[in-house]
């Protein structure tokens, strides 16, 4: 499989959030803002190739050729919370006030669904280490799309006036699945 | 006592219900809510785990360090979920199938973490039990509820017995998880305010 068609598909096809549902609650709990949004959005385009890769390199040179398949969930998690970790130390000593956006959204980097998810479909699909790793960075970007396009729509939707009893979250759900539909537009390609 | 043991239970269900109140799990609430079968089994899974994991906390909380808290509490969590889908996948193929990569996913279900850091950590083993047990149940009930309504009108059959002659598709697709969970979020908020 080209590394073209692995991009194209994770970014738009088979977006992470829009038609996989995963990484809902990160997708709507940190698009309030457009700025939150992009910390984590780019926050996981940098961590998400890196966990990719190594779970990836763990996942065939160890885990299977030592029949270990029964490990995969610790091993994973382990690596996903132990990068999550390192990153963290290099951005504070990099730079100290984009550390302090990043402790508002921790939780979601480690608990995160769509990383966890990324590791374990590429595993799953059996992707050599660089296939994994395009497939995390496609799929960080696609998350990256969704959350932003999202974020942008509830900023203009604070502003709006609407029935009391749709305010808040029903109406970003509403959205999130106006914008999942639009996405199902890609299915065709 | 025994009414702070009750409100122990009974707080997750309905009243700090942590999908409703806090939008913990929802991807496990969207993703696996399309049959009704499907979402009781996860629904139960997630409980199991959860109380499991509590318990498992509650019980080694003083020996934990608690610079390491959050990878213990993950270890804890994922051999548990590790020891369900072997179990799952070992007596029931079929629903390891439905559920796919919903299952693992468990380890980073929100809800089990956060109640195991918030709760089970700080209380002791009946009242952490006693919390997870109504959490979960919270969950169960929130994804069951979704998982009918979306299969009756979706497909137009509940367990397989066909209720209804027509249908409306859209709701077995991913956008209407979204539009059934807004649906559910409405009725709460109203009820809400009702009560």
């Amino acid at each position: 499989m080209s590394y073209l068609t692995i991009f194209i598909s994770a970014v738009f096809i088979n977006n992470i959030v829009l038609s996989q549902l995963l990484g809902i609650s990160p997708f709507i709990r940190a698009s309030q803002k457009i700025s939150s949004a992009w910390g984590l959005s780019g926050t996981l385009i940098i961590v998400m190739p890196i966990i990719s890769i190594i779970t990836s390199l763990i996942y065939h040179d160890f885990l299977t050729s030592y029949r270990l398949g029964f490990l995969i969930m610790p091993a994973f998690i382990l690596i996903i919370a132990a990068i999550v970790q390192l990153f963290e130390l290099a951005i504070k000593k990099i730079s100290p006030s984009y550390s302090r956006t990043l402790e508002n959204f921790r939780p979601f980097l480690v608990v995160n669904c769509a990383v966890l998810g990324t590791a374990l479909l590429s595993a799953q699909k059996d992707f050599s280490p660089l296939h994994s790793a395009c497939f995390g960075l496609a799929n960080a970007l696609g998350f990256m799309l969704a959350i932003t396009l999202f974020a942008s729509l509830r900023e203009r939707l604070n502003n709006a006036s609407v029935p009391p009893l749709l305010k808040g979250i029903p109406l970003s759900l509403i959205t999130a699945g106006l914008l999942s539909m639009a996405f199902m537009g890609f299915a065709g390609i | 006592m025994k009414d702070k043991n009750l409100s122990c239970l009974t707080k997750g269900i309905i009243r700090e219900n942590p999908v409703l109140t806090m939008l913990l799990g929802l991807c496990p609430v969207l993703g696996v809510s399309t049959t009704a079968a499907g979402s009781l089994s996860m629904g139960l899974t997630t409980l199991l785990v959860l109380v499991c994991s509590a318990a498992s906390v509650s019980f080694l909380k003083n020996i934990i360090p608690p610079r390491f808290r959050l990878l213990c509490f993950l270890i804890i969590i994922s051999a548990f979920v590790s020891t369900a889908d072997i179990l799952i996948s070992a007596y029931l193929p079929r629903l390891h199938k439905t559920l796919g990569i919903y299952l693992p996913l468990i380890v980073v279900n929100g809800i089990i973490l956060n109640r195991t850091e918030l709760f089970a950590s700080q209380n002791n083993l009946k009242s952490a039990i006693l919390d997870a047990l109504g959490m979960g149940t919270g969950f169960t009930l929130i994804i069951t509820v979704l998982g009918i309504f979306r299969e009756i009108v979706g497909a137009g059959t509940l367990l397989g017995f066909r209720l209804l002659p027509d249908s409306a598709l859209i709701l077995l697709l991913p956008p209407g998880a979204f539009f059934a969970l807004a649906c559910l979020f409405i009725v709460f908020n109203r009820l809400r305010k009702v009560c």
